[in-house]
């Protein structure tokens, strides 16, 4: 069996610190003289003793090769003329990182303002100055001020290097290095062929962070636009409402099928997301934090029956977390306490104080979890995540079964506020009406003759003194909660997990604790901030940690499916998208929209892969639903995705469905088919090796490696030479496919 | 070439390991190397006519065991009816039974559980009482000093885990079942697939040092396979071909191992285990169909491919959902239900396949609930109660000491949380010998079983195995 060690390029380059570059119009930028981010290691200088050439020789003792002699103190010297240059062949294709130049330091380094720097794969057709800026495969760096030694990041590939003058004067050079990597792997591939390619890859890298699927023209965008602006752009975004897309959704689901109160209405939640995720969302960062959120602070629907108030009960309480997704922490856990779906989920809602004729106790679901779940964790935390150790070395637990017991008292009373839509407008409302026959959309009451009002001692030492209201007690021990500094450190490591890397280190869960510590205006919890905290640490954006082998996180299986779908597209006849993702992948893959087996989510945030993570000291939590049946189900639900349909879409009645409840069911005419026009186009005109480029930029992030995609091409030749009839879309589909379960797109560096 | 195991060891467990070598390695779902088979080579072969299967039922969220195995006699029903309040069973609803090892108290089963009552009564079932996760004898002066007392109680994942690990005194992520076939493994002839099968996703129960559960679904052959593996044509072969080449690959970055060895894994074993199942005899006894009866059946059809898998000691993890009763109260009865058709189901599998002395059902749970009403349903606790079924059980009794069930009683750690008179250690001992391990194994699966019992060669720690 063929193995070789994977390689690994710095092809995904930073964008921070690069101080770049107002476009030139023929070319790529422009250098302004001021000093510019020097490359994250030093390579080889590759442009070291590389044969030379120049304009013109001043003299025999400034030859252009004194200026790649490795000398500092040696220069060269044209003549005195216009557009005077000088020119470097690297012998191969490298991958450019930076250059740095020193100027001449005896005199006169004006003589290189005003001057450019061209970079080529292919020669140079010619010396002209003005054709050479507008040579197809050149890119051209424009120097103002030159300084005593100049430093650019190039970050393309190269062979031929040329600086020239673009007005007339002697040009001058201490010493040219190139700084890079001889380009021998994919990574060459990746690179060739679209000069901007070293930031496309980065800004797919943090789309895939950043969002749950983008396209190649989003990314095209970010690379445009910065990380900064399109960062601004998404807080600024203003979010629609999932309820009332979920409304909508309803409405047009009784528009197949005609009768609403008998509807099946479990399935409408997966519609409404795939519906509004679809049709490309405008917030699809707020979509991803959303996402992440409802796997820290679980209210499955997966026990939901077919009521109506239920699944819209869930759309009311997925708009706490997206609504909140850059709101600030203390109130989504204020919105959640008193939201019926939790009380309902972990059985705060009815739940009574201690009542001895009954026999009664409270109950401390709630209590036990939202300390454990949702804020401050098991066991005290230092800033940076690390546990905290008493006197023995063992970690501090942060509460013990009085403070639960206590929690549990306070979280007494709450009940109903309105019957809920549609059936049961006739009941009485007070503490006794059913979580079920309960309005979903209006938080739970508070119903004093069951508030346990005793005293109570939280778990940080306050005491709520006996005899206050319900909402006292409760609002205060929130308060209390979310202002223990367990919590900066507990939600931060959970959203670095979700978004970026399963393993961070501790530097990097201190300064985004910091930011949920203060975002620094002073305010606590701001999950906007500690989002942009997320993103733009050098832990997540910086290319150097590329290597590091505990790098990275297995992209969840949910967000693999969205991945695909919306990095091509997907079309419907009518333009609806009705998934009912539970049946898939609820038993294949092991996640659906909203359906976590318990409150514990779909994978703890401490589950250890046995074979290599446990043993290397690290987590991979995505990995306790990856096991010898889903493995498999994914690879074949990708297959059939692009070659059956990516789903059943669900947009006909069936007038023979006879299990109580009239639902909508699989319309055959209304197959969805994932769009690939734009790659088949591609291998048409360009070839295999170009798609290959494309599809390594959007589903890898520029990560795919030389052994991946040798065996892809290999493979899908041989397909084109010998089945029949094996078109250019199998090729798009079978490079997709392979792309897709190969660990280079599955995890997630 | 051999992939070498770095996993996570327990001291304790070091020295049983170390006389197979520690660099072998077999995850469930990763191909086993030639060390192992070597290891194999040097350990005497059961052969099938000595079979042994042990069946989990993973009763997941905490089952109200104290409703399911209830005092009959007047005064202790009054106890168990003034403590329990809304969440009390109708005495006359009781379904008999006759301990034959109790004569002074009186005990009857949930209403739902007939064939549960049927199999007791003929000796076939025993139900181990007050039966939880303990690091060593505990009372209710230690409980309230605070001495060596298990991690997270009350709390459902850490209980999961303990019950599955048999280590409660710290996280770790080997279950007993796993540290148990690290032991046994060898002596299966099939060294590609694991001993521990794992239903419907992964568990700490089967997972090891050496050995990992497999898992296999409950639907079809169980094991899925990639599509087209069925099919012998230019594509398809070439596709397989490809996908070992781009997949088989040792990477640098340990999440990509992880995952190229996971899929590697799961891929190479599928169509192996498939085609066992698939060439097996059938079963004629029909399942119920709900989750726990399907995964029953499966583990029935997985039983019957023993020959073919040409294996003699198997383990299964069977979960069945849905216990967290802290509303809905008749949810459990639904429970209890599903629990006694799918059991019976898979005894009357056992006996059409002359296979119910060889294979022994037993149930785990994270708690027994509290006993008091929370006015809706039931809360969290500890001890509980167990059941195993089987003909190699000592049946018609009831093990262990039946607690008192008035609130401040002797054992209550306030509101009906009881502490366990019974470890787990003790009970999944029991389970281990009778499946082959040896006395001396006992130490480095259960670290703390010479806190309860010093394992001596003529018997188990309770007794309920023959």
């Amino acid at each position: 069996m063929e193995k070789y060690i994977q390689l690994l390029f710095f092809i995904c380059l930073p964008f921070i610190g690069i101080t770049q570059t107002y476009p030139d119009h023929f070319g790529k930028g422009q250098y302004n003289g001021l000093s510019v981010s020097s490359s994250h290691e030093m390579a080889n200088n590759l442009a070291l003793n590389k044969p030379t050439s120049q304009s013109s020789n001043y003299a025999g003792n400034f030859l252009s090769n004194k200026v790649n002699d490795g000398n500092i103190n040696t220069f060269n010297a044209t003549t005195y003329e216009a557009n005077a240059w000088w020119e470097v062949d690297l012998g191969a294709v490298a991958i450019i990182r930076n250059i740095e130049i020193y100027n001449r330091i005896n005199c006169c380094p004006e003589r290189l303002d005003n001057s450019y720097i061209f970079v080529s794969d292919v020669p140079f057709t010619t010396a002209n100055f003005d054709t050479t800026r507008r040579q197809a495969t050149v890119d051209s760096y424009h120097i103002e001020t030159a300084g005593d030694t100049i430093n650019l990041a190039i970050n393309r590939t190269g062979r031929y290097l040329r600086i020239q003058l673009a007005g007339t004067n002697y040009l001058n050079i201490s010493e040219f290095r190139v700084l890079g990597a001889l380009a021998q792997n994919s990574a060459l591939s990746t690179l060739n062929g679209a000069a901007m390619m070293p930031d496309m890859a980065a800004a797919s890298r943090f789309l895939s962070q950043a969002t749950l699927g983008y396209n190649y023209e989003e990314i095209e965008y970010v690379n445009q636009i910065g990380i900064d602006a399109w960062l601004e752009e998404q807080f600024n975004m203003p979010p629609k409402s999932f309820l009332e897309q979920h409304l909508k959704m309803t409405n047009d689901v009784n528009t197949v099928v005609q009768h609403p109160y008998d509807l099946d209405y479990r399935h409408y939640l997966s519609f409404t997301f795939y519906q509004t995720l679809l049709e490309r969302p405008d917030d699809a960062l707020r979509f991803k934090v959303a996402n992440a959120l409802s796997q820290i602070l679980v209210m499955s629907a997966k026990e939901f029956g077919i009521f109506f108030n239920r699944t819209y009960g869930a759309a009311d309480y997925y708009d706490i977390l997206y609504l909140n997704a850059f709101g600030n922490y203390q109130d989504i856990l204020h919105d959640i306490s008193y939201h019926v779906s939790m009380g309902a989920y972990l059985s705060s809602y009815q739940n009574r104080k201690a009542d001895f004729g009954l026999g009664t106790q409270p109950d401390e679901n709630y209590a036990r979890e939202i300390m454990q779940l949702f804020s401050i964790g098991l066991n005290e935390l230092n800033n940076d995540g690390t546990e905290k150790l008493d006197a023995d070395g063992n970690p501090i637990p942060t509460y013990d079964n009085e403070d639960i017991r206590n929690l549990a008292r306070v979280f007494t009373g709450l009940g109903g506020s309105a019957t809920g839509f549609p059936n049961y407008p006739s009941l009485p409302v007070n503490f006794d009406l059913s979580f079920k026959h309960s309005n979903y959309t209006i938080p739970m009451t508070m119903y004093e003759d069951y508030h346990d009002t005793n005293e109570k001692t939280l778990v940080d030492g306050t005491i709520l003194p006996a005899g206050r209201s319900g909402y006292e007690d409760i609002n205060d021990a929130i308060d209390a909660l979310f202002n223990h500094p367990n919590v900066g450190p507990f939600i931060s490591i959970r959203l670095i997990q979700q978004l970026v890397k399963s393993n961070p280190s501790p530097a990097y869960v201190n300064r985004v604790a910091n930011a949920f510590n203060n975002n620094g205006s002073g305010i606590r919890g701001d999950l906007g901030a500690v989002v942009e905290a997320i993103l733009m640490d050098p832990e997540a954006r910086d290319c150097t940690l590329l290597d590091d082998p505990k790098a990275g996180k297995l992209i969840q299986p949910l967000e693999r499916y969205t991945n695909l779908l919306l990095a091509f597209g997907v079309n419907t006849p009518s333009g609806r998208f009705w998934f009912r993702d539970d049946q898939v992948f609820d038993f294949k893959t092991k996640q659906s929209f909203m359906r976590p087996p318990s409150v514990f989510n779909y994978y703890s945030p401490f589950y250890a892969e046995g074979d290599y993570v446990a043993a290397n000291d690290m987590v991979s939590p995505e990995f306790q639903i990856l096991n010898a049946t889903s493995g498999i189900y994914y690879m074949n639900i990708i297959e059939d995705a692009l070659k059956v349909r990516p789903f059943d879409n669900h947009t006909i009645n069936d007038p023979n469905f006879n299990d109580g409840f009239l639902t909508t069911q699989y319309n055959p005419d209304d197959d969805p088919v994932i769009e690939l026009g734009d790659e088949i186009n591609i291998v048409n005109t360009q070839g295999l090796s170009a798609l290959l480029d494309r599809l390594d930029i959007l589903l890898c992030r520029g990560h795919l490696s030389s052994g991946t995609r040798t065996i892809i091409e290999n493979t899908i030749t041989q397909y084109q030479n010998n089945v029949p009839g094996y078109s250019t879309e199998d090729a798009v589909k079978d490079a997709i496919y392979f792309i897709m379960v190969s660990p280079d797109y599955t995890i997630r560096i | 070439m051999a992939t070498y195991n770095r996993r996570e060891f327990l001291d304790t467990l070091s020295k049983g390991c170390a006389s197979m070598g520690v660099t072998s390695l077999l995850s469930g779902i990763t191909n086993m190397g030639l060390l192992n088979a070597a290891a194999a080579a040097n350990a005497p072969v059961y052969n099938q006519n000595d079979y042994k299967a042990l069946i989990c039922i993973y009763m997941r969220g905490g089952n109200d065991s104290f409703n399911m195995l209830v005092p009959r006699g007047i005064s202790e029903y009054t106890q168990y009816a003034n403590t329990r309040s809304g969440l009390a069973i109708q005495q006359a609803e009781l379904l008999p039974i006759n301990p034959s090892n109790v004569t002074d108290r009186l005990f009857g089963l949930h209403p739902e559980l007939p064939d549960i009552q049927n199999l007791f009564e003929n000796g076939n079932a025993a139900f181990i009482a007050n039966i939880g996760t303990l690091i060593r004898p505990t009372t209710l002066t230690t409980y309230n000093d605070r001495e060596y007392l298990p991690i997270g109680l009350y709390s459902h994942n850490d209980q999961e885990m303990l019950w599955q690990t048999c280590v409660p005194q710290s996280r770790v992520q080997l279950g007993w079942g796993g540290r148990m076939a690290d032991i046994l493994h060898a002596n299966n002839a099939n060294q590609n697939i694991s001993m521990n099968i794992a239903l419907d996703g992964i568990n700490t129960f089967q997972r090891g040092n050496i050995v990992d559960g497999y898992t296999i679904e409950s639907a079809d052959t169980g094991s899925v396979v990639i599509n087209g593996s069925d099919q012998n044509n230019f594509y398809e072969n070439l596709k397989r071909q490809s996908l070992d080449n781009l997949l088989d690959v040792n990477y640098q970055n340990i999440l990509k191992q992880a995952y190229s060895g996971a899929v590697v894994g799961a891929k190479n074993n599928s169509l192996e285990f498939s085609a066992a199942i698939t060439n097996a005899p059938a079963i004629n006894t029909v399942f119920p169909n709900t989750d726990i009866g399907k995964r029953l059946q499966m583990v029935a059809k997985t039983i019957s491919a023993r020959d073919n898998l040409n294996v003699s000691r198997q383990t299964f993890f069977a979960a069945q959902e849905g216990f967290d009763n802290h509303r809905a109260y008749g949810d459990h009865s639904t429970r209890m239900t599903e629990f006694n058709d799918a059991v019976k189901a898979m005894y009357d599998a056992l006996v059409e396949m002359g296979m119910e002395n060889q294979v022994t059902i037993f149930t785990m749970s994270d708690f027994g609930r509290k006993l008091v009403f929370n006015g809706q349903g039931s809360d969290h606790g500890w001890g509980g109660n167990a059941t195993i079924i089987g003909g190699a059980v000592d049946g018609q009794k009831i093990y262990g000491e039946y607690p008192e069930l008035y609130l401040g009683n002797s054992l209550d750690t306030g509101g009906g949380r009881i502490i366990p008179t019974t470890s787990c250690d003790e009970y999944f001992a029991e389970l281990a010998l009778w499946f082959g391990a040896a006395t001396s194994d006992l130490d480095q699966i259960f670290p703390n079983i010479n806190n309860f019992w010093t394992p001596t060669a003529d018997n188990g720690p309770i007794g309920f195995m023959v």
